[in-house]
C-alpha cells in the first residue's frame, strides 16, 4: 500500500517517480518481507527446532592471556545427558575472514588470547545440562603477561599474542604518502595539530548469534546461521572441516540486526557443524548476550593525530594522519580496518597531499572488526572536529568553509579513489537551511549549541575479501507461467531491506507487483554468490545484478510478445502487470500470458545477471581498501543542550541530509538514515566497550567491564531526538536506478556534529568519543581555571613507522602505482588465495 | 489461555514463560535478546499487561491469559498495529517487533489516544537497534487513528 | 540462552503457611514476588536458592489501605499499581514517582514494592555471570575473598539501588516483618545495614509483608532520579524529600 509522501522526508532535486514513469522505485511502500516480521513469522536462527536436536555450550577462557597445558574432559563426557565434548584438537585448522590473517581456531588448541576465547564445547540433550557440564572440564592454564592496550602492546613485544604480524605485538603497520606533505605544510598559512581518541564500541544487535547445523539426509552439512556473510562462512567451513564446499550448504537466516558483528566466520558456527557431523543429529547453539560481547568484532578504539595545513580561505594544502589502533586478540577484518582508517579523508574535501600512517596492535581483548562505518567513523570524527577548530581560527563559518573545499564529482582523489556523484554541497546547504544554522551558530544562549559535520561512505567495497576475478554478486531469475517471478541471490537480509531492494528492482523492470515475487536469498545452495551484507554493497551490487537479470528476461519476453502482437519490441512497455504497445496502450496482454508466449517460443526462461565493480585506479599495495563504485555523502546539524553545572547533554533535534542517489523505497531509506543517526548518537553519548584491568599486584585479570545490554548503554525511545531527514537524489550512473548507499553514511557525521555542538554550547572541546558528562565537567573546570578548555588525549606515542610507500597523486602525473618498491618480507602465500593487499 | 485458546503444556518446572512458549508450545514469535530483563524483546501480555516473559516462571501462568504476537490478528486479518508497522517502516530486522507490537496493543487498549510522549514512555522498555524508534511512534499513531476510525464506522 | 538452575517451588496461600515454610527452609528458600531481581541473579548464579516460594497467591500482601490516619500497603503491590493509583499523591507523591521511575514499564508491571525495598545490593563486580566472576576469581560478596572496589577493604562495597527505599524513608515508613515465631515492625530507615553483604535486617525466615505510613495529611513529597538513560537504568543518584509547610516554617 503506497504511503502518502512523507512531509518529513524531503527529496531534493530528485526526479519524481512519475517523471521517469517509475511505478515501484521511488514509491514509499511496505517492504516485501514486512508481513513476516510483524506476525513474528520471520524465522531467525534460534527459531529453528529440529527433531533430536542437541544443544551446544562453549567453555571460554577465564584468562586474558594464557597457554593451555592440559584439558581433561573426562568428567564432562561422563555427565548424564552429554553427547559429545570437543576441544581444539578436534578442529585445529586455522581460519579467519581475511586470507592474510587466518589466525583463529574454532577452539583454542594451546593459546588463549582474551577472556571469552573458546576452549571446549559440550553438546548435550538440554542446554542447561551442557552449561552444567562446562564446569566439569578441567583446564590447566599457564598464565602469560596481560597486554591491555596498544601502548602496552608497543612496549611488550614478548610474549607475542600471535606468531605473525609486523613484529612483537604489532599486527600491522601502514605508511602511505600521496604527494610531498612537507611541501604542503610549507605552503600553508596555518597548521593545525590535534589529537583525538575514539573509544571502542560494539554492534549490540538485539538478536544474539545463533546457529543450527545438521547432517542432512544426503550426508551433507547444512547450517543455518545468523550471519551476514554466508559465502565467506561457506569457505571457512570447507577449509576447517576439510570437506568439499559442494557438500556444505550455508543458509543465512534473516539477521536480527548485524551492523558488522555477524560478518566473520565464528567459532560457534564451526563447532556446531563439526558436532552435527560427528553426532549425526542437529546441533544448535545460541549465544548469551555476554558471549556476543566476546565475539565482538566491533569498532576499533583509535588514537589519532591529525596535522593539517590550510590556506586562509580554508583550502587544505596537506594532511598527515597517524593512527594507533587497538585490534584486540585476533586479526578479523583488522588489516582492512587499518587501511580504512586512512582511506576516506580525501573523499569529502579536496586534499592535494596526504600522508597516512597506521598501526594496529594485538591486545588481550575480544577482537575488533567491522562496525557500521568500518574504521572510517573514528578519523571522520577527528577530521570534522579539527575542521571546526580550523573554521574558528580562520574566522569562517564551518558550513561555508566546507562548501569552499568540497571535492568535485567524478574526481580521482590523492589516494586514487574515483568518486561518482558528489552532492555534499547540496547536503550542507539543506541542513544549514532546515536547521536555521545561521541564526543559531554561536548565537544561542549559554548551554545551547549547534554543530555541523559531514561524511562520506563507500557504496560497496571495490575489492572482494579474497582476491578473484569473479562477480561480486549474482542473481538468477525464474519466470513462472503464473506471472510470478522467483529471485535467487546470495544477498543476506539483515534488516536493511535487501530482499525489498531486489524485489523492487525486478518488479519495476518487468512491470509487476513486488508482492508477486518470491525471494530465495542468503542460501549458498539456491542462489549465486553474493559476497554478503557488508560495506553497504547490496543495493548497488546485488541490485545491479538483479537489474541485469531482469532486463535480460524482459528482452526475451519482449521478443516473444513483439512477434505475437506484431509490434516492434522497442515499443513494448512493461507496466501494471501488462506488456503493451506504448503507442497504443490498449493493445497488450497480461504479463503471465507474455511469459507463456515467450516460454512457448524459446523454451524455459531463466536469466542471470551479475555485477563486478569497475577496476580501481588505486594500484599501489593497500589500494585495495577504499575504492568503491561510488560514494554517498551526508551532512548533519545537531542541536544540543548542555547543563553547564553537571555536563549533562540532551539532544532535542538533528537535521540530516543524505546524498543517496535514488531512494529505491523511501520508507526504508528513511529508516536507514534515522537508524544510522540513532546509532551515531548512541556512540556519541553513551556506547563504550570498556575493559577493566584489575590491580596488577592482585590479579592478571582483564575483563569486559559491562558485558550486558543493561550496562552497555544504547539509547531508548526516551533518548531519541526529533530527526528531520532530507534525501538528496541525483541518480548516480553506477547504482541501479541511480541508487547509492544509506545504511552507514548517515551515522558518520553525528559524533563530530555532537562534539562541535557541545563546543558551541559551553565552549569546551571534547576531543574524545563518547562525550560524557564527566568529560564535559572536567573540561569546564579547565576552562574555569584559565587552562585549555578541552578534554582529550594530549600525546601520540612515538612509533617506528616503516618507510612510506610513495604514490604520486593524479595531479603530479601519478598512475596509481607506488614509485618506490618497498621490499616485501618473505611470506608464505597460499597457492589458492592471494592476499588482499598485494 | 494462550492467544484466546485453552492450552495445556507440559514442561520442565525451571522454565520461564519465554522458554515454554518458544520450545514447548512452538510459538517462536516471542524473541529474546538477553534473558535478564534488560532489553524488552521477550515482552508478552499477561492478563492484558506487558511483562517480560524471560522473568516469568511458566509455573505461575496457570489460569492466566497470555497474548503473544501470534495472537494479535483477528479473523485472519492483521491487527491495525501490524498493518501500520508493516506499511510505515516500523520493522527493519523485525526482531524487537513482536514485543513492541504487544506492548503497543496494551497501550492502545488502555489509552486509545496516547500522545507521542505517552507512546515513547510505553515502549521505553523495548530496545531497538535498527529504526531509531521514530517510524515506530508514527506507526502506533497511525494504528491509533485506524482503530478509532474502525470504531466510528462500526457504530 | 541463559537458563535458570533447578529449584523446588512452593506457592503458599497464607502468610502463616509462607512463614512456616521459611522456618523450615531458612536460607535454602527465597521468597519470590515479581522475580525481576531474583531471577536474573539466579540465571547468573549469584543467588541459587534450592527453593523458590511464591508470595503472589497471598491475598493479604496485595491489599491497599489509604486513610487520613495512615496507610498500609501490601508488599506485593506492583510498582505499576502504585505509580498509576491516583490516591498516591501529595504526601505519597514521592513513592508514586519512585515507583514510576524504576526500570521499564514491563518490569514495573511485575516488580513489587517489597521486592524493590529488599533489592539485592549491586556492584559491577557482582552483577555479572558466573563465568565473568570466575575470571576475577569471584569477590567478597560471593565466593571470593577480595572486594574489587576497594581491595584493601574488609567490607563489601556493593550498594543499594532501590528507588522506593529513599522515597519511603523520607516519608517515615515502617515495614512489618513476619516469621513463624514473631511479627515485628521496623522503621524502614533502620532496616538497612551499611554493608554490601549483610545489607538488610530481614532474616531469611522473615517475610516483608507490609509497609505502613503514618498520616501524611498536609505533606508534600517528591523523588528525583539521575540516570544515564531515560529508562532501564538503576539510579546513579537519587533524592527523596518530604516537607510539610506550615505558614512560614518548613519542618
Amino acid at each position: 500500500m503506497p504511503n502518502e509522501e512523507d512531509p518529513r522526508v524531503t527529496r531534493v532535486g530528485s526526479p519524481r517517480a512519475n517523471e521517469d514513469d517509475l511505478r515501484v522505485i521511488g514509491v514509499p511502500r511496505r517492504r516485501v518481507d514486512a508481513r513476516a516480521k510483524v506476525t513474528g513469522q520471520t524465522r531467525f536462527a534460534d527459531d529453528i527446532f529440529l527433531p533430536r536436536m542437541a544443544f551446544c555450550k562453549l567453555l571460554r577462557s577465564p584468562h586474558p592471556h594464557a597457554r593451555i597445558r592440559r584439558i581433561d574432559t573426562s568428567r564432562a563426557v561422563a555427565h548424564p545427558g552429554v553427547y559429545l565434548v570437543l576441544t581444539g584438537k578436534d578442529v585445529p585448522i586455522q581460519y579467519g575472514i581475511l586470507p592474510v590473517s587466518q589466525d583463529e581456531q574454532a577452539l583454542c588448541v594451546d593459546h588463549v588470547r582474551h577472556v571469552g576465547d573458546p576452549v571446549a564445547a559440550v553438546i548435550a540433550r538440554e542446554e542447561l545440562t551442557a552449561f552444567e557440564a562446562l564446569d566439569l572440564i578441567d583446564v590447566d592454564y599457564e598464565i602469560l603477561t596481560t597486554i591491555s592496550d596498544p601502548k602496552e602492546a608497543l612496549a611488550t613485544p614478548e610474549p607475542r599474542i600471535h606468531e605473525y604480524g609486523e613484529q612483537g605485538n604489532i599486527h600491522k603497520l601502514v605508511a602511505l604518502e600521496f604527494g610531498n606533505v612537507e611541501e604542503g605544510f610549507a605552503e600553508a598559512d596555518e597548521i593545525f595539530e590535534d589529537t583525538f581518541f575514539f573509544q571502542g564500541n560494539t554492534h549490540l544487535p538485539i538478536e544474539q548469534h545463533a546457529s543450527v547445523a545438521i547432517k542432512d539426509q544426503d550426508g551433507k552439512l547444512t547450517i543455518w546461521s545468523s550471519t551476514q556473510t554466508p559465502h565467506y562462512l561457506h569457505r571457512a567451513l570447507a577449509k576447517v572441516l576439510e570437506m568439499p564446499a559442494a557438500h556444505i550448504r550455508v543458509i543465512a537466516t534473516p539477521n536480527g540486526g548485524g551492523f558488522g558483528g555477524k560478518s566473520d566466520p565464528f567459532n560457534h558456527e564451526i563447532v556446531v557443524a563439526k558436532a552435527a557431523l560427528i553426532l549425526d543429529r542437529p546441533v544448535k547453539i545460541c549465544l548469551t548476550r555476554e558471549e556476543v560481547f566476546y565475539c565482538h568484532r566491533g569498532r576499533h578504539p583509535i588514537l589519532m593525530k591529525f596535522k593539517t595545513g590550510v590556506k586562509k580561505d580554508g583550502a587544505i594544502t596537506g594532511m598527515h594522519l597517524q593512527t594507533l589502533i587497538d585490534g584486540g586478540a585476533y586479526g578479523s577484518y583488522g588489516v582492512a580496518s587499518t587501511f580504512y582508517a586512512g582511506a576516506l579523508q580525501t573523499t569529502t574535501y579536496h586534499v592535494p597531499r596526504y600522508r597516512y600512517q597506521g598501526c594496529r596492535t594485538f591486545t588481550n581483548k575480544p577482537p575488533c572488526g567491522p562496525k557500521r562505518g568500518h574504521g572510517t567513523p573514528q578519523p571522520r570524527f577527528g577530521q570534522e572536529v579539527q575542521l571546526d577548530k580550523i573554521a574558528e581560527r580562520l574566522k569562517i563559518d564551518p558550513a561555508n568553509l566546507r562548501l569552499h573545499i568540497v571535492e568535485s564529482p567524478n574526481a580521482v582523489t590523492a589516494n586514487f579513489f574515483r568518486l561518482g556523484t558528489v552532492n555534499l554541497s547540496e547536503c550542507i546547504r539543506r541542513v544549514v537551511e532546515a536547521s536555521r544554522w545561521k541564526d543559531k551558530f554561536r548565537k544561542l544562549s549559554e548551554g545551547r549549541g549547534v554543530g555541523l559535520a559531514c561524511s562520506a561512505y563507500l557504496t560497496g567495497a571495490g575489492l572482494p575479501i579474497y582476491w578473484n576475478k569473479m562477480p561480486h554478486s549474482g542473481v538468477q531469475l525464474k519466470f513462472d507461467r503464473s506471472g510470478g517471478v522467483s529471485i535467487f541471490c546470495g544477498a543476506t537480509e539483515i534488516g536493511q531491506g535487501s530482499d525489498d531492494v531486489l524485489a523492487g528492482i525486478v518488479a519495476e523492470v518487468l512491470g509487476i507487483n513486488p508482492f508477486d515475487i518470491r525471494l530465495f536469498t542468503g542460501d549458498t545452495d539456491l542462489g549465486p554468490v553474493d559476497l554478503g551484507s557488508y560495506s553497504s554493497r547490496v543495493t548497488l551490487m546485488a541490485g545491479n545484478a538483479a537489474l541485469q537479470a531482469a532486463e535480460r528476461g524482459k528482452a526475451i519476453i519482449a521478443e516473444g510478445v513483439a512477434e505475437k502482437l506484431e509490434v516492434p519490441k522497442e515499443r513494448l512497455s512493461f507496466a501494471d502487470k501488462r506488456v503493451f504497445d506504448s503507442v497504443a496502450p490498449e493493445k497488450g496482454i497480461p504479463f503471465e500470458e507474455a511469459v507463456c508466449i515467450a516460454e512457448a517460443r524459446f523454451g524455459t526462461i531463466g536469466t542471470v545477471g551479475s555485477y563486478t565493480p569497475p577496476k580501481s585506479p588505486a594500484l599501489y599495495k593497500g589500494g585495495g581498501v577504499g575504492p568503491s563504485p561510488t560514494y554517498s555523502y551526508s551532512a548533519a546539524v545537531v542541536e544540543v543542550e548542555v547543563n553547564p553545572v553537571t555536563g549533562w547533554v540532551t539532544v532535542p533535534r538533528i537535521w540530516i541530509a543524505h546524498d543517496i542517489g535514488r531512494a529505491l523505497n523511501p520508507t526504508l531509506a528513511r529508516g536507514q538514515v534515522e537508524g544510522s543517526v540513532y546509532m551515531g548518537l548512541g556512540e556519541a553519548l553513551m556506547e563504550e566497550q570498556e575493559f577493566r584491568r584489575l590491580p596488577r599486584k592482585l590479579s592478571h585479570a582483564l575483563v569486559h567491564k559491562f558485558p550486558s545490554i543493561l550496562e552497555y548503554k544504547s539509547p531508548t525511545s526516551l533518548d531519541m531526538p526529533e530527526v528531520i531527514t532530507e534525501l538528496i537524489e541525483e541518480p548516480d550512473p553506477q547504482g541501479p536506478f541511480g541508487a547509492k548507499e544509506a545504511g552507514q553514511g548517515p551515522l558518520l557525521p553525528i559524533m563530530p556534529a555532537v562534539a562541535n555542538a557541545v563546543y558551541d554550547a559551553v565552549g569546551v572541546r571534547i576531543d574524545e568519543i563518547p562525550i560524557t558528562p564527566e568529560k564535559i565537567m572536567k573540561a569546564l573546570a579547565e576552562k574555569k581555571a584559565g587552562r585549555e578548555p578541552r578534554f582529550g588525549p594530549s600525546h601520540f606515542p612515538h612509533i617506528n613507522w616503516p618507510e612510506a610507500l610513495r604514490v604520486p597523486p593524479p595531479w603530479e602525473g601519478g598512475d596509481g602505482n607506488a614509485v618506490n618498491d618497498v621490499p616485501r618480507r618473505t611470506r608464505t602465500v597460499s597457492k589458492k588465495e592471494k592476499v588482499l593487499t598485494s | 489461555m494462550l492467544n484466546g485458546e485453552e492450552t495445556d503444556a507440559s514442561f520442565a518446572p525451571y522454565k520461564t514463560l519465554l522458554e515454554v512458549l518458544r520450545e514447548d508450545l512452538g510459538h517462536t514469535g516471542t524473541k529474546h535478546g538477553c534473558e535478564l530483563g534488560e532489553c524488552g524483546a521477550c515482552a508478552v501480555l499477561l492478563d492484558g499487561k506487558p511483562v517480560l516473559s524471560c522473568l516469568v516462571l511458566a509455573l505461575e501462568c496457570g489460569g492466566k491469559q497470555v497474548l503473544t504476537v501470534e495472537g494479535l490478528g483477528e479473523d485472519g486479518h492483521l491487527h491495525p498495529l501490524q498493518d501500520a508497522f508493516a506499511d510505515l517502516g516500523a520493522a527493519q530486522c523485525g526482531y524487537c517487533t513482536p514485543a513492541i507490537l504487544v506492548t503497543a496493543k496494551a497501550l492502545l487498549d488502555q489509552n486509545p489516544h496516547p500522545t507521542r510522549d505517552q507512546i515513547r514512555e510505553a515502549i521505553s522498555g523495548n530496545l531497538c537497534r535498527c529504526t531509531g524508534y521514530l517510524q515506530i511512534f508514527e506507526a502506533v499513531e497511525a494504528a491509533m487513528l485506524k482503530i478509532a476510525d474502525q470504531k466510528t464506522s462500526a457504530t | 540462552m541463559m537458563r535458570l538452575p533447578l529449584f523446588e517451588f512452593r506457592a503458599p496461600r497464607t502468610l502463616e503457611e509462607a512463614a512456616s515454610i521459611l522456618d523450615g527452609e531458612r536460607a535454602n528458600a527465597m521468597p519470590l514476588a515479581g522475580g525481576t531481581d531474583l531471577l536474573p541473579n539466579m540465571k547468573r548464579r549469584q543467588q541459587v536458592p534450592r527453593m523458590l516460594m511464591s508470595l503472589r497467591h497471598i491475598e493479604s500482601m496485595n491489599c491497599v489501605a489509604l486513610n487520613d490516619s495512615g496507610s498500609r500497603l501490601g508488599a506485593c503491590l506492583t510498582l505499576s499499581e502504585i505509580a498509576a493509583d491516583r490516591r498516591f499523591r501529595n504526601g505519597l507523591t514521592a513513592l508514586a514517582q519512585a515507583a514510576s521511575l524504576v526500570a521499564t514499564p514491563q518490569i514495573r508491571n511485575m516488580a513489587t514494592l517489597g521486592g524493590n525495598i529488599c533489592l539485592d545490593t549491586r556492584c559491577n563486580y557482582y552483577d555479572q555471570s558466573y563465568e565473568w566472576r570466575k575470571s576475577i576469581n569471584f569477590c567478597l560478596k560471593k565466593d571470593g575473598t577480595t572486594c574489587w572496589v576497594a581491595p584493601g577493604s574488609s567490607k563489601c562495597m556493593a550498594v543499594s539501588s532501590t528507588d522506593t527505599g529513599p522515597a519511603l524513608m523520607a516519608l517515615g515508613a515502617r515495614v512489618r516483618l513476619v516469621s513463624r515465631s514473631e511479627e515485628r515492625e521496623v522503621l524502614l530507615a533502620d532496616l538497612y545495614n551499611n554493608d554490601g553483604i549483610d545489607y538488610i535486617k530481614r532474616r531469611p525466615d522473615e517475610i516483608l509483608a507490609e509497609v505502613s505510613l503514618d498520616s501524611l495529611h498536609g505533606w508534600k513529597s517528591t523523588y528525583w532520579k539521575l540516570r544515564r538513560r531515560g529508562s532501564f537504568d538503576f539510579p546513579v543518584l537519587s533524592v527523596a524529600a518530604a516537607v510539610r509547610l506550615r505558614l512560614l516554617a518548613v519542618r
